[in-house]
């Protein structure tokens, strides 16, 4: 399946609000002084006039599962987690490896803020991150739309670093696959993106998708990324 | 103004939440009738309530930036007055190891040591092992603090330590981050370990005065 291009559109300020006041700690708006909200509120303006979005995907058959690990024709995800939800799905048949990218600006903009006030610095970081997700979230959607009309249903996404996929292995990869220099995004030695608001994760492709993510094979209740979906009690 | 009030208006500007009114306070400050220690003192104290309700959970986290905002424009406002600004003996030299380049725990530590009255060395994100090295020779720092937010970089942090450990035993190892907890700091051979930035002060103090480690000799059966 080729690539289809489509424009990453950005949220409205007020969209982004509640999960940027939430990131930077508040339980809700009704925590905040108007002093607080409306610097929470000029950050998020400012974070989206220096968002400068970029995207790559790429699909690559799934061919196999050996232990703990997923072997594309490309690609090979060495988790163990993912290999057991893998195992639960009917006729698994695409990976999908994606990246996005807030753009270099925001990142220089969110190291000079902290240079005049880490106050600013950390709630622009704050709202960088909610941005970046917002924006995987429509590619997610793009590539689900596509593989959708291929008559596949598909897994939730699943980044590098989540669970037991090692960040490092992880990004490795990722980067030999898709190759997202083209669209300005850079790994550390450790697996690290730059553009630090950047994500990078995949999603694959079955005809049947009965669970999404791997939590209920994981005996880590207390995991603050824990997703529950309904009819989840695989728990082993 | 009466030198009290001052002082007194100067602790308390610290915790206002107004870059506003911090200029407007330290603009009224005569200092040629306060002097700058008092002034920093005052600043201090302010900064030392502030973590204390940060540690409480009475302040959020960017309250506590503010505050420390405040803290750092005071200073410059003493700079600007060619003050010299009385600060400990001990540097500290900062950085995220090699690998990471997630800064912004990092910035807010090094603001807080700032605050509390340390030279800080802040040597940015990314930090090769080689530049910790030849930081700490340069600056004669008594104390190295250490950070990452990510697991994978561990590995390189554990190799600036062991090499910390080598080439300057006197230097005191503080780390934090993430995926690091009291076990693992202790693990990895770190002196010590803060949870978040309001414990770092403490943490510091607490490795800086502790005595040196005494040296195993191996017991030798005859």
């Amino acid at each position: 399946m080729k690539p289809e291009r489509f424009d990453l559109s950005l949220p409205c300020p007020e969209d982004i609000l509640p999960d940027v006041i939430s990131q930077v700690g508040y339980p809700s708006s009704r925590e905040l002084g108007d002093d607080i909200r409306e610097e929470i509120e000029r950050a998020a303006d400012q974070c989206l006039a220096m968002v400068d979005p970029a995207y790559l995907y790429k699909m690559t058959p799934f061919l196999r599962l050996e232990k703990g690990l997923l072997v594309g024709r490309d690609v090979e995800i060495r988790s163990v987690k993912l290999a057991h939800l893998t195992k639960r799905l009917r006729e698994p048949e695409v990976i999908c490896c994606l990246v996005v990218t807030t753009g270099q600006a925001l990142e220089e903009a969110m190291e000079e803020a902290q240079k005049e006030s880490l106050f600013h610095g950390y709630l622009l970081d704050a709202a960088g991150s909610v941005v970046t997700e917002r924006l995987t979230d429509q590619l997610d959607q793009h590539v689900s739309g596509l593989l959708g009309e291929e008559g596949y249903q598909t897994t939730g996404r699943f980044s590098p670093g989540y669970c037991d996929w090692d960040v490092g292995q992880g990004q490795e990869e990722l980067f030999r696959f898709l190759q997202p220099e083209s669209v300005g995004v850079q790994r550390t030695s450790a697996g690290m993106m730059i553009p630090q608001k950047s994500i990078s994760a995949v999603v694959i492709g079955a005809r049947e998708v009965s669970l999404r993510y791997p939590c209920p094979f994981c005996s880590r209740g207390d995991c603050p990324h824990r997703r529950e979906e309904e009819g989840s009690d695989l728990h082993i | 103004m009466p030198k009290p009030k001052i002082l007194k208006e100067i602790e308390e500007v610290i915790l206002s939440r107004s870059p506003a009114r911090v200029e407007k306070v330290f603009s009224k400050v005569d200092s040629s009738a306060v002097a700058p220690e008092e002034i920093l003192g005052a600043m201090t104290a302010g900064m030392e309530k502030a973590r204390k309700k940060l540690k409480e959970g009475t302040c959020s986290i960017p309250e506590f930036l503010l505050c420390i905002d405040a803290f750092r424009q005071g200073i410059g406002h003493l700079k600007d007055a060619n003050a010299d600004v009385p600060r400990k003996e001990e540097a500290v030299v900062i950085g995220v190891v090699e690998g990471d380049v997630h800064d912004m725990g990092k910035n807010i530590v090094a603001g807080v040591l700032e605050a509390s009255g340390y030279r800080v060395v802040d040597l940015g994100k990314d930090v090769p092992r080689d530049e910790f090295l030849e930081s700490l020779k340069e600056t004669g720092a008594s104390l190295l603090a250490l950070s990452t937010m990510m697991s994978t970089p561990l590995e390189n942090m554990r190799d600036v330590i062991e090499w910390v450990r080598r080439l300057h035993p006197e230097v005191k190892i503080l780390v934090g981050g993430a995926p690091l907890d009291e076990r693992l700091a202790k693990a990895i051979g770190a002196d010590g370990y803060a949870e978040g930035a309001a414990d770092v002060p403490g943490e510091a103090e607490r490795v800086l005065t502790q005595r040196a480690r005494p040296m195993e000799i191996p017991v030798v059966a005859k």
